[in-house]
């Protein structure tokens, strides 16, 4: 798991699977990461196989880091099967679920 | 975590440390294990997600003396089902009936309302022992998924195999246990519920679900609680499980199973509580505690079990356990209701038996001594009462006149009455001393009434009509009220006690003369306590007024009857009888030169 940033955007790649695990690194990553021009946050989920339910929770921790700066999280490249687990836990609201250029 | 056991033939077992990422590494070998058993991709995922949020809850939430303790996982996979199984060593928690999703900000609490929602079915078992939690799902059909194709390899085909060998067990476990669900229903039609074929459904049921061991309670509060009615082995001598939860010796499982209206499952390496009653089986055991209720009520508990430290029953024997044993919990329900139904229809049929007895011991026709006519009535609050008058002529002319009010209502205070009734009737040499004859009756009764502690109020009156006197001995009865038309109301009032409470006691007997037009009346409390719909009560005063204005109007007995019973119901409208209502008039009846015939009147017992 990396960051990069780009421009308003800190983009953060390599999450193979985000369980309860790893969920607490994405969470760290991000705090350490994000800089106060940050408004944008974008998690690279093309190459997530899993997600729990601690990992909907760091994803939603880090959502309400940059909502209060009005950003947003953006979850490019989500497989059917994840999308399935955003709709199901009604998370599809809160998060873009960009389609790849 | 590493792998303890697997098998083609549907059954994973997996045992690890007590970490997410030992989880982590469990639910990839489940979803491989998944993978060799076919079952469909999206089920695959669903329950690789399962299996990590209930590992999770049992990692998270562990105390500090469950880390050292594994996470057992075990998995099953049917022809038609999946099951999952976590063991965890938490304190526990209870189970909701329905899993919300929290507000969508929330960080948390999202598991549960994943593992509700992508399972059909799920249990949490707490025990001694630790934790179980149950996920049973549905698999969806996949015709695709049988057809052998030239790329299944070998290992698909001895999966197949044994998905089919236990598809064929699991037809034959149902086969069995309709059969014996159809004996059972059979048996029941063709004869009572018989102890001989209680044990004989569990003899069956044990041989189909492969329990090595079984106790069966029922719930018989009238017995002490839940008593075992059917059991192997040690079970028999089992003491009863009291039903109040607030009892002591309500230790162990089966209580634990019945308080918590759910199954209770115990295995594992530690033994029992001794103060368990399942104790007495030994150790080691593997069982599962199915409470039985009915329309939401207790009618018994199973146990089931096997010597073993594994999980007991699979999923397939635990739903025949319970079919059943809740078949069997109607059965005996309706068992029990038909018992009462009878057993009230024998207690009526009795009560009604008592009371044309005790109807038959009233007079059916008064004496009519000279100058004098007398009319009765005796009328019970319940079936059979405890009040009783007679008249008994004695010697050429006289006349014993007898009210008595026995303690009570009902069978006991009937007996005593009839008891009463004979020993005056066996004494007519007495009856013209009333004071003597009531000690006399009183020792003989002694005895008898201070056993049961009961005691009897009687009024003795003894009528010389050529004399116009009446004789009058009381033990404690409710004093006789004599009207004289031109002059007032006297009450005799009691002088002695009851009989039954004092073995030598005496009774004076007062002599009152009769003049012209009087009349008396002999009663029992339940005339002067009726009371009306309001609850105001009767009173002696509203009787003496009545008996005074009868004697104004010279009102002869059978008159003076209807009219009294017609003030007492004018009184009472629609109020309940309270207790038994009995009373004599005397009136006289100046003779003509030939005698008429008047007939007693005295109302039956069961008139209301």
């Amino acid at each position: 798991m990396k960051t990069e940033a780009r421009g308003d955007t800190l983009v953060v790649s390599g999450v193979q699977n985000l369980g309860a695990d790893q969920a607490p690194l994405l969470r760290e990553l991000v705090c350490a990461s994000l800089k106060p021009d940050h408004k944008f946050i974008e998690v690279d989920l093309a190459g997530t196989t899993f997600i729990d339910s601690e990992g909907l929770g760091a994803l939603v921790a880090v959502h309400k880091v940059v909502a209060g700066r009005g950003g947003s999280v953006r979850l490019p490249g989500v497989r059917p099967a994840i999308r399935e687990l955003f709709r199901l836990t009604r998370l599809d609201q809160i998060f873009e679920f960009p389609t790849p250029s | 975590m590493p792998l303890v056991t697997s098998s083609p033939a549907r059954v994973l077992n997996l045992s690890g440390p007590c970490d997410l990422g030992a989880i982590r590494d469990a639910a990839r070998a489940i979803r491989t294990f998944l993978e060799q058993s076919f079952v469909a991709p999206d089920e695959i995922d669903a329950w690789e997600l399962v299996a990590v949020e209930a590992g999770n809850n049992a990692v998270n939430n562990v105390g500090p003396n469950g880390l050292a303790q594994p996470v057992d996982i075990s998995l099953e996979v049917g022809p038609t089902y999946v099951e999952l199984r976590v063991h965890d060593h938490t304190p526990g928690f209870e189970l909701p009936d329905n899993a919300e999703l929290p507000d969508p900000l929330s960080e948390h609490g999202r598991g549960l309302f994943l593992m509700r929602t992508l399972t059909d079915r799920m249990n949490y078992l707490r025990s001694h022992e630790g934790n179980t939690l149950i996920l049973w799902k549905r698999r969806a059909i996949q015709p695709a998924s049988l057809a052998v194709s030239n790329e299944v390899d070998s290992l698909a085909i001895a999966s197949l195999e044994a998905t089919l060998q236990t598809m064929t067990e699991e037809l034959a476990a149902s086969y069995e246990s309709l059969a014996a669900i159809f004996r059972f229903a059979a048996e029941f039609n063709r004869s009572e519920l018989t102890q001989s074929a209680v044990d004989q459904w569990f003899r069956d049921l044990a041989s189909i679900v492969g329990a090595e061991w079984y106790v069966f309670r029922t719930a018989r509060p009238e017995a002490g609680g839940l008593i075992v009615a059917c059991a192997s082995g040690s079970g028999i001598g089992l003491p009863p499980l009291p039903l109040d939860s607030k009892a002591p010796h309500r230790d162990g499982l089966e209580a634990q199973a019945v308080a918590g209206h759910k199954d209770v499952w115990f295995y594992g390496t530690q033994n029992l509580a001794a103060t368990d009653p399942l104790a007495s089986f030994g150790s080691p055991l593997a069982f599962i505690v199915h409470p039985v209720y009915v329309n939401a009520e207790l009618v018994g508990v199973l146990t089931a079990g096997r010597y073993s430290q594994q999980a007991p029953f699979s999923a397939v024997q635990v739903n025949i356990l319970h079919t059943f044993a809740d078949f069997l919990g109607i059965a005996l329900r309706n068992a029990w209701i038909r018992e009462q139904q009878i057993r009230v229809r024998l207690v009526t049929h009795e009560l009604e038996i008592a009371a044309n007895i005790q109807r038959s011991l009233l007079p059916t026709r008064l004496p009519e001594p000279h100058g004098f006519r007398l009319a009765g009535h005796s009328q019970s609050a319940n079936e059979v009462g405890g009040d009783l008058f007679d008249v008994m002529k004695v010697d050429k002319t006289g006349v014993l006149l007898v009210i008595a009010d026995v303690m009570g209502k009902g069978v006991p205070a009937a007996l005593f009455a009839a008891i009463l009734r004979n020993q005056i009737r066996a004494r007519p040499d007495l009856a013209s001393h009333p004071g003597n004859f009531m000690a006399w009756l009183n020792q003989v009764l002694f005895t008898d009434l201070d056993r049961v502690d009961m005691f009897i109020t009687v009024q003795l009156v003894f009528l010389d009509p050529e004399a116009r006197e009446l004789r009058v001995a009381s033990a404690g009865h409710c004093p006789l009220l004599v009207a004289y038309p031109e002059d007032r109301v006297v009450e005799i009032a009691a002088d002695g006690p009851p009989l039954g409470i004092s073995r030598h006691a005496e009774f004076p007997e007062p002599v009152i003369h009769l003049a012209q037009g009087a009349r008396v009346l002999m009663l029992t409390d339940g005339l002067t306590e009726l009371r009306d719909p309001e609850g105001s009560l009767l009173g002696l005063d509203a009787i003496k007024t009545w008996l005074y204005d009868a004697a104004l109007r010279r009102r002869p007995a059978p008159e003076a009857h209807d009219a009294l019973l017609e003030f007492a119901r004018a009184f009472r409208r629609t109020a309940q009888l309270r207790d038994d209502l009995t009373f004599i008039v005397v009136a006289d009846h100046p003779e003509p030169m030939l005698s008429a015939t008047s007939t007693p009147t005295h109302t039956p017992a069961h008139a209301r």
